[in-house]
């Protein structure tokens, strides 16, 4: 059937990865990362790009599946993984609304980002090695959103953290770069076990695995809730929230493409995919959509501080992917699950986009990160300067770009689904401002002004190649012009995405007011028009003048140094968390296995030794000795016989 | 599991055909160690590849039979009791030389099998040195003391090869140890010996029941499911004698302070031998004993939520203090210690898929423990005199991935595999242990989730401080030099297929080996989900 | 019930000289002295064997006490062969120095 071409999507990475993980054994070292990495990056780009025509196909052919009466998919049983008694574990894939949309992101922006890779990597000489595992990584991602059931997803989940790990840590002889890669593993871990629990638990109550079979289940609250909160914990890793996001900004340590390919379009929206799969669940317990809604509107407003005083190119963008994931799953967490799934897909093209850019920075700048060492790059770099620029105002929520559109109906969704409140859309109002802020802060800090680098001719910076600014342009374009498949109502326009997506996801009613104006509409979209462009404005002036946000607001000079420290979180998580680990390892080590437990195993036998020489005693040597107790022992043994 | 449904003449019949499939495993063993005697002694320049290559090969012969009778033979038959022949030895006593094979012992006898034959290809230079002869005999004994632990059907016999493995190992030991051996040779021999002693005299004291309730001496291992009638006093002290000989061999926390000792002071083959397949025999002892008729019932008390947590503090336990090793030998025992808490919390789950994750874990423990210590073969000196007193010291390799791809690449899969990631054979084990204790027992679960992440913390750990960072920040010289021979390169390749096959389709693996655990399960009325 | 009669007082002086000559064995020093206190041991039972063949009126007892003259000959025959080579050995007789086996 047409649908064994699900498995060619993810077969084809793995191919890719393996063609290139071998050729990297195989090069010579005298070959110049240029052809390496073309050749490679070529192979790489081919395997994604075809994936992302098979799921073009895949897509058409959903759309044109009728049928009369329940969901709608494509299905495809690859047979028994494990199996005892009546549990039965089995392998299959199967392709939705939902993830068909997932799938185009991941091939898609993933095919964009590896065509820039190849112009990225072309100093480095580990380019094949590169392309190996950033193909690996999308098999994994593939194989996590086209997985027909909760264990497959756990496949894809930890495969993307192993593939995030071994990118991270790329450029492996630096020792930052290394914990950096280590503390994303074990953090991602840790949400893994929140992960099994959620499975384990959802099995006891419900009996089935597959995501397909949720909806119609009937769950008391409170498991509802517990399950829930498993998975929402195994999504504070993944997808970074409080507890568990500190890794992100470490992981910038990787390269650059890698940032935009896994921390910001594909493996953080993970968790995002998998709260759409529980939404039957989800929607069962208000209680955990209240605590999941204010988990991430204190995370994606505490980021957006730090955003805002952070002076490397990429941790601004990392912190501010962390603000926006915030408000996806806010999003959820008021019930727009769709509305969530809109924004991964917008914030999928402008962040890419603004990673993609701020590598070709960087590579451009021979490896400078620091925004206070650069400026006046508009007429150094025009194209990055420009299609920055639009990604820029895409993040901000400018009106009319993409970002607008998906964060203004979570805004919308806020107040006028029954699960939200005045509270939240005040704070996520806030968080939008302060996007703005450090949106057009990167933006002025970077481009415009004066140039604050080095001038020497060998270190002046130069515009990249095509390979890096074409990508550049197409995501610049969609990131301008994607945003009309969610058009709301408003506008008069049929809002495709939700007509899409609705086939797969329940979406809920939006209260209406009035007919032609949709006023609950309309205001929140005022209001953030206003604050956004307003600040854009604002701020573009405040920061040609002023690098640091205190130097112009001068009563907040503490709060943007607790800020600009990230609130301490590494530090006190350290103290808390990780030195008592090592310190309780030793202890163990020494005080209970080898002086308790070793101890005692040895002091079993010490005791034999003991009691062995006290009996030594009776030994004497002495032939009297020996004759004297003969005659004592007969003598008792004789009396026994009077008694 | 009982004989009663078949007749004396099916059974003649089934004993005609198992005897040529079942006597090779041990026949073969000891035919090669006579063959060993006959060849020439090499001296020298000619090392001793022809008895290296006979070794491989009756190897191969033992693997693939025991992989006719676990794939094809046992599934065709549908046997629910074990096949085999009977010879007298004192059957005045009820000891016979009785062997059978169920799909049990067939799951153990592959994988054990399997493994040594990979230990093989690994270790071939420690065979093929100069008195490596004492090495390749030993190994016979122990292939043939563990080949007839899974076979035996009577309690006597098994008795006989359970402890006749001690053997090989003192021999080796002794010869090639570390400088300082005696000490935890000498620990290591009495702790294990103890716990056949608590062994011996349970058999003896359930032959002592069946005497008394029937009027004959009899130690068959399923006719003493018989011996039903049991108060609770005597069921506590069968519990309690066959867990503590089980657990010391198995190495189970928190009997296991014998294994890092050891441990430093061996040779590489000893390890090896240990970690990919002694354990193995305790992991057997527990499946064949405890999911039994007159050791279940305990199980359900208060005694298997006691155990049960054992287990999983064993699993924590292990990680965290893996974590504070700095040897490398070290450091493997106790992440070792770590894997069997998963295998005891499951045997106490009350769950019959965390009893297969069991079978499953100990199978592919061994393959995951041997592909890990494989990785520190290239690293050593494998000189005969001094290899077990070179310093396995974690800290002096460093940055080996610039220099060594496949190395890299063939390690990072066992680690991987060691951290029981989805894809490879470690997830499939401990993830069906995880999933059945959670569905009967939670806390215990919990408390083994822990262990997950810490474990995840010391393998990372291990692995970058070999393979990342740069060669310079090494202590070693013989950093700068490692060497792979063809051997090791197939090996490694053999292990990294094998992972990734049963990772992904483990169900034909393992399936012949659920036949017995099912019909348990079934009559007991476990939970299956 | 037991009766302090006559056939008693040989009991009692054959039980008095068997202890004696424990006590001799036991406690003294020199090997020759030991082999005397031997003889003692083994002459109180025969003084007792005989007390008791008068008391019940019947003859093995005396039959007995021939058998365990003639084995007390021989035996101290062999003691002092014994101790003669003992002490071309360690050229004393004393007990205290054959402690040889002590511990």
């Amino acid at each position: 059937m047409d649908s064994q071409i699900l498995l060619a999507i993810i077969l084809l990475p793995l191919m890719g990865s393996f063609i290139t993980g071998t050729l990297s054994f195989f090069e010579r070292t005298e070959e110049s990362p240029k052809a390496k990495s073309l050749r490679s990056g070529l192979i790489a780009s081919m395997a994604i790009g075809l994936a992302f025509v098979i799921s073009l196909y895949q897509f058409y052919l959903l759309s044109q599946t009728q049928f009369v009466s329940g969901p709608v998919f494509l299905k495809w049983n690859l047979g028994e993984w494990l199996a005892f008694g009546p549990l039965k574990f089995s392998i299959g894939l199967r392709l939705d609304h939902i993830n068909s949309v997932m799938c185009l992101i991941i091939t898609g922006v993933g095919f964009l980002i590896h065509l820039f890779s190849i112009g990225y990597m072309d100093h480095d000489r580990s380019a094949s090695r590169y392309f190996s595992h950033l193909n690996l990584f999308c098999t994994a991602m593939l194989i996590l959103v086209l997985g027909d059931s909760f264990p497959l997803i756990f496949l894809g989940w930890e495969g993307v953290g192993v593939c995030s790990y071994l990118l991270i840590g790329f450029w492996y002889q630096e020792k930052e770069k290394q914990a950096a890669a280590l503390k994303a593993f074990i953090l991602n871990r840790i949400g893994d076990v929140g992960f099994l629990i959620g499975m384990f638990l959802l099995y006891k109550e419900t009996g089935s695995l597959e995501w397909g079979n949720l909806s119609g289940q009937s769950l008391s609250q409170s498991s509802a809730f517990w399950i829930g909160l498993a998975f929402f914990v195994a999504c504070t890793g993944k997808s970074a929230q409080i507890p568990l996001f500190v890794w992100l900004p470490d992981a910038m340590s990787g390269p650059t493409p890698v940032s935009a390919l896994i921390h910001a379009a594909t493996m953080v929206t993970a968790g995002i995919y998998l709260l759409l799969r529980l939404q039957g669940i989800l929607l069962l317990s208000p209680d955990l959509m209240m605590i999941i809604a204010w988990v991430a509107a204190v995370t994606s407003l505490m980021s957006a501080t730090i955003a805002v005083t952070q002076n490397d190119i990429k941790k601004i963008l990392a912190y501010s992917t962390v603000s926006q994931l915030g408000f996806m799953f806010v999003a959820i967490g008021v019930g727009a699950f769709s509305t969530a799934l809109f924004h991964v897909t917008t914030h999928a093209f402008f962040k890419a986009l603004l990673f993609l850019g701020a590598g070709s920075v960087i590579h451009a700048c021979h490896g400078e990160q620091n925004v206070l060492k650069m400026g006046g790059l508009k007429k150094y770099l025009p194209h990055t300067y420009l299609t920055m620029l639009v990604g820029s105002l895409a993040l901000a929520g400018i009106p009319l770009t993409s970002g607008f559109f998906s964060k203004d109906e979570i805004l919308h969704s806020i107040i006028a689904l029954p699960y939200g409140g005045l509270s939240l859309y005040l704070v996520m109002t806030v968080t939008a401002g302060l996007t703005a802020i450090y949106s057009v802060r990167l933006i002025t800090l970077t481009f415009l002004g004066n140039y604050r680098g080095p001038t020497d001719a060998q270190n002046l910076p130069h515009e990249s190649g095509p390979w890096m600014t074409i990508p550049l342009y197409v995501l610049a374009g969609l990131a301008l012009f994607g945003g009309w498949m969610g058009a709301p109502h408003i506008f008069h326009l049929h809002h495709t995405f939700n007509a899409w997506i609705g086939q797969s996801l329940q979406i809920l009613e939006l209260p209406e007011l009035g007919v032609h104006w949709n006023v609950s509409e309309l205001i929140p979209m005022l209001i953030s028009s206003i604050i956004a462009v307003s600040f854009f404005w604002f701020f573009a002036v405040v920061f040609r003048k002023f690098t640091q946000l205190d130097q112009w607001w001068k009563g907040s000079k503490v709060f943007i140094q607790l800020a600009s420290s990230k609130y301490l979180v590494d530090e006190i998580y350290h103290l808390i968390i990780v030195r008592p680990i090592y310190m309780a390892s030793k202890f163990l080590a020494r005080v209970l296995d080898r002086d308790v437990i070793d101890r005692s195993v040895d002091a079993s036998g010490g005791l034999v030794s003991k009691v062995g020489g006290r009996l030594r005693i009776l030994h004497s040597g002495d032939l009297q000795d020996y004759g004297a107790m003969i005659v004592i022992l007969l003598g008792l043994i004789a009396s026994t016989f009077f008694l | 599991m009982n004989t009663s449904n078949t007749g004396v003449t099916e059974q003649l019949m089934i004993s005609q055909i198992m005897l040529p499939y079942l006597l090779p495993f041990f026949i073969l063993p000891l035919l090669g160690i006579i063959i060993n005697f006959f060849l020439p002694k090499n001296n020298g320049k000619n090392f001793g590849l022809a008895p290296w290559i006979i070794f491989i090969s009756l190897q191969a012969v033992m693997l693939g039979i025991s992989a006719y009778l676990h794939f094809d033979f046992l599934p065709a038959l549908k046997l629910t009791f074990a096949a085999g022949f009977k010879w007298n030895w004192l059957p005045s006593l009820g000891i016979y030389f009785d062997v059978g094979i169920d799909g049990l012992a067939s799951t153990f006898l592959f994988f054990s099998s399997l493994t040594f034959l990979l230990i093989s290809l690994f270790l071939g230079k420690w065979f093929v040195q100069e008195k490596g002869r004492v090495y390749l005999n030993s190994f016979y004994v122990v292939i043939l003391s563990v080949n007839g632990t899974f076979l035996s059907q009577n309690l006597i016999l098994f008795y006989l090869f359970w402890e006749l493995v001690l053997l090989p190992i003192l021999v080796m030991v002794a010869v090639y140890g570390h400088k300082d051996y005696r000490a935890a040779l000498m620990k290591f021999f009495i702790f294990t010996f103890a716990g056949s002693v608590a062994m011996l005299s349970a058999f003896i004291a359930l032959a002592v029941l069946n005497y008394q309730h029937f009027g004959f001496w009899e130690f068959d291992f399923t006719s003493l499911g018989r011996v039903m009638a049991l108060s609770t006093p005597t069921s506590v002290f069968f519990m309690v004698a066959f867990f503590i000989s089980f657990a010391i061999k198995g190495h189970v926390f928190p009997f296991h302070t014998w294994l890092p000792q050891l441990y430093e002071k061996s040779p590489l083959p000893v390890i090896f031998l240990i970690t990919g397949v002694l354990f193995n025999m305790g992991a057997y002892g527990f499946l064949r004993f405890f999911p039994n008729y007159f050791l279940w019932p305990m199980t359900q008390t208060a005694w298997g939520d006691f155990f049960s947590y054992l287990g999983a503090f064993g699993v924590v336990y292990g990680a965290w203090v893996a974590l504070a090793q700095t040897d490398a030998r070290r450091m493997l025992a106790y992440l070792s210690v770590s894997h069997m808490g998963y295998f005891v919390m499951a045997i106490f789950a009350k769950n019959g898929f965390a009893l297969y994750g069991s079978l499953i874990q100990t199978c592919v423990h061994g393959l995951v423990a041997v592909s890990l210590l494989a990785i520190f073969v290239p690293l050593i000196n494998s000189e005969t005199k001094s290899e077990a007193s070179s310093s396995y010291l974690l800290s002096q390799w460093r940055g080996l991935a610039a220099k060594y791809p496949w190395f890299t690449t063939f390690a990072f899969i066992s680690t991987m595999a060691a951290l029981a990631l989805p894809g490879t054979h470690g997830f499939a084990g401990e993830f069906s242990i995880l999933f059945g204790s959670f569905q009967e027992k939670v806390g215990p679960t919990l408390v083994a989730l822990v262990g997950v992440v810490l474990g995840a913390l010391v393998l990372l750990k291990m692995f970058q401080q070999l393979f990342w960072g740069a060669s310079s920040e090494g202590t070693s010289e013989k950093n700068m030099v490692v060497s792979f021979s063809k051997r090791y390169l197939l090996a490694a390749a053999i292990s990294v297929i094998l992972t990734i096959a049963i990772g992904i389709y483990p169900q034909p693996w393992f399936a012949p080996g659920q036949t017995g655990l099912l019909k348990f399960v079934n009559t007991l009325n476990l939970t299956q989900r | 019930m037991f009766y302090i009669d006559h056939s008693s007082f040989v009991q009692i002086l054959a039980a008095f000289l068997f202890c004696i000559g424990l006590l001799i064995v036991i406690f003294r020093r020199n090997l020759i002295v030991m082999l005397m206190g031997v003889e003692l041991l083994l002459n109180a039972a025969n003084l007792s064997l005989i007390g008791f063949s008068h008391h019940f009126s019947m003859i093995d007892g005396q039959i007995q006490a021939f058998f365990v003259i003639t084995l007390a000959a021989a035996e101290s025959a062999i003691g002092l062969s014994i101790l003669v080579n003992l002490y071309r050995h360690i050229g004393s007789i004393n007990t205290s120095d054959t402690q040889l086996m002590k511990g």
